[in-house]
């Protein structure tokens, strides 16, 4: 692991050595080298003692544990041919790396060169690699041999990829003209040089600049021809200038249509989050005194709400199970139902047709017998809902799974059934058994034939989660209560400790909204 | 004690009906109770006029558990203690479940152990 770090600092302090040598100084005062030091004293030393030189293989003759490690990641990181982007395009595939914009203008100099590479390739390679390395190293002095030759060339370092294509094309186009002899002459002095560069900085040095001598000597043969050239590719150079301002504007304004879109798209998406206001309605400070005032422990016994449709007493005791962290009691959950459906019969059209069997249901449906449609066939008659129970939109069967409440759901409608667990549980026995339900009741209490087998059966995963271990009740109600307004589920788990006070007090009042 | 009064009860109940045998018919009625973790179905007679509170406490006695641990349920209607056949409009047969009462936590279906 260390040794993994180890050579990824080396290779990133090479890195750093390697484009930025003239300012050695800042690089070394700079806190990364420092920290690199404490870190590995043996390899900033070594580092310090090579600060001036480029590569890692000379550093390497040094020290030899840091040569043999520094060879790992990059031993082609002094070779740096990252800065030359394009040129690396053109020598090693040939083409020449031309972006969209200089198509047109370049496409002359293109043809050019396609019929130059082929036999000046290799010498242009070399000759590349050589320049870099003459630019990079010895700064000014090399600079200057190059730059009496042509302007073009100091251009080459300080600007874009642009100016480099210029100055290749430039060199190539001087290539041509060179007869291929002295081609082969200077390939072969290039040769002479590329064995050298492995050795040391000075020979390389020299032959770089006995070979740009060779080539000021070509120059100087070819005044005349080289001013015109270098006017085109100026011309060229301007044309494409224009061309790229024009560019320019086209991507600002196209970026301005983009923000203004994205802008007026969200305001769609957030629609539907504002919609369900109601049932996040916040209670008022005397509601919520008085479902505080439920909860205090004096009322235990005092029974504080009947609710005389179903018979169900609530006590203070009862009314407990609303209290954070606690878990509820079918009571609660029973007589929430009812207050569900009584707040659909009262306005029928705002809340979808919904059935809400009370939480026994499954339990006398499934029990430890199995299937048994008989115990509940009484549950459902005309007579005792006023409604049949297949008319329904939605029916919602609480499952009390020992230590959990879950929620199946009929959905009528759209010829579903759904799961809901809080806790992302799955249980195919559950949804099973309704079908069938659904099935037997259809057949018994209005001669209809269901096909049960053709519905989905969904067992919901994108649905708020219960991230504790007591509000799986809570989230049930409020499945239940969303889904009857026709809404989607959306609030989480920070809504629970609301959702339990609003509870309470619709319970209190004996009303739900 | 209050098994014994109810024992009495039962027992006046049972004379009572004995000797208005012609219309004991209408005076009682017979009602299944079952329990919701239990095959078995108890029967009891019970007089149309009393409130179904002594039914209750003699099945949880039976059961061995106290009388509120049960809900009592016809065709998924809650009963209260306070009701009577009459109110109910109980007829001969009418079953009656006794279900555990729920709590998404642990629940007494786990933790009560029948006597009987």
């Amino acid at each position: 692991m260390g040794a993994v770090a180890i050579n990824g600092k080396r290779s990133e302090e090479s890195f750093n050595f390697n484009f930025s040598p003239p300012s050695t100084n800042p690089l070394r005062n700079s806190p990364y080298f420092q920290a690199s030091k404490k870190r590995r004293f043996s390899f900033g030393m070594s580092d310090e003692d090579s600060g001036k030189t480029q590569t890692a293989s000379s550093s390497s003759s040094k020290n030899p544990t840091v040569s043999r490690i520094s060879r790992y990641p990059d031993a082609k990181a002094p070779l740096r041919r990252e800065i030359h982007a394009p040129s690396r395009g053109v020598l090693r595939y040939g083409k020449a790396k031309s972006n969209g914009y200089c198509e047109k203008d370049g496409n002359f100099f293109l043809r050019k060169y396609d019929d130059a590479k082929r036999t000046a390739l290799e010498a242009l390679r070399f000759v590349k690699r050589d320049k870099e390395f003459v630019d990079l190293l010895s700064d000014d002095g090399e600079k200057e041999a190059v730059s009496e030759d042509s302007s073009v060339e100091e251009i080459e370092v300080v600007d874009c990829d642009d100016d480099d294509e210029d100055e290749e094309k430039f060199v190539e186009v001087k290539k041509k003209k060179k007869k291929k002899k002295k081609e082969k002459d200077s390939s072969s002095s290039h040769g002479g040089v590329t064995t050298d560069v492995k050795k040391g900085n000075n020979l390389r040095v020299d032959d770089t600049s006995s070979m740009l001598d060779s080539l000021s000597l070509d120059r100087d043969a070819n005044d005349a021809s080289s001013l015109e050239a270098y006017k085109k590719l100026m011309q060229s150079a301007e044309r494409r200038n224009s061309k790229l301002e024009a560019l320019g504007f086209e991507i600002l304004l196209n970026e301005k249509k983009l923000s203004q879109l994205r802008q007026s798209r969200p305001k769609p998406v957030e629609k539907p989050v504002e919609v369900p206001r109601e049932p996040f309605i916040p209670l008022t400070e005397e509601e919520e005194a008085e479902v505080y005032r439920a909860f205090s422990g004096r009322n235990r016994r005092k029974v504080l709400a009947t609710h005389e449709n179903s018979n169900i007493d609530i006590s203070g005791e009862t009314l407990q199970c609303l209290t954070p962290s606690s878990w509820l009691n079918d009571e609660v959950i029973n007589v929430y139902l009812e207050l569900l459906k009584e707040r659909e019969t009262r306005e029928p059209k705002k809340y979808l047709k919904c059935h809400f069997f009370n939480t026994f249901f499954y339990k006398k449906l499934v029990s430890d017998s199995g299937y048994n449609f008989k115990a509940v066939r009484r549950w459902t008659t005309q007579r005792k809902l006023g409604y049949a129970l297949i008319d329904c939109d939605m029916i919602f069967v609480p499952v009390h799974r020992g230590v959990h409440w879950t929620l199946a759901v009929i959905n009528n409608r759209d010829s579903k059934l759904l799961y809901l667990d809080s806790l992302n549980g799955v249980d195919p026995m559950i949804l099973n058994a309704l079908a069938k339900y659904m099935d037997d009741e259809a057949k018994e209490k209005s001669g209809k034939n269901i096909d049960v087998n053709s519905w989905d059966m969904e067992f919901v995963e994108d649905l708020p989660q219960q991230k504790n271990g007591y509000d799986c009740g809570m989230f049930m109600l409020k499945y239940i209560d969303f889904f009857s307004r026709g809404l989607g589920l959306c609030f989480s788990q920070e809504h629970m400790p609301y959702f339990r006070l609003r509870t309470a007090k619709e319970i209190l009042r004996l009303r739900a909204d | 004690m209050s098994t014994t009064t109810k024992v009495y009860e039962r027992r006046k109940v049972k004379k009572e009906g004995a000797k208005r045998n012609v219309a004991s018919e209408s005076a009682h009625v017979t009602l299944n109770v079952k329990g919701q973790d239990e095959e078995e179905v108890r029967v009891f007679k019970v007089r149309r006029k009393t409130k179904l509170i002594k039914l209750m406490q003699y099945y949880s006695d039976m059961r061995g558990v106290e009388w509120n641990t049960f809900r009592f349920l016809l065709d998924g209607s809650r009963i209260r203690e306070y009701h009577t056949p009459d109110d109910l409009e109980l007829k001969d047969g009418d079953e009656i479940d006794a279900m555990l009462y729920q709590e998404s936590g642990f629940g007494p279906s786990s933790s009560i152990i029948f006597r009987v």
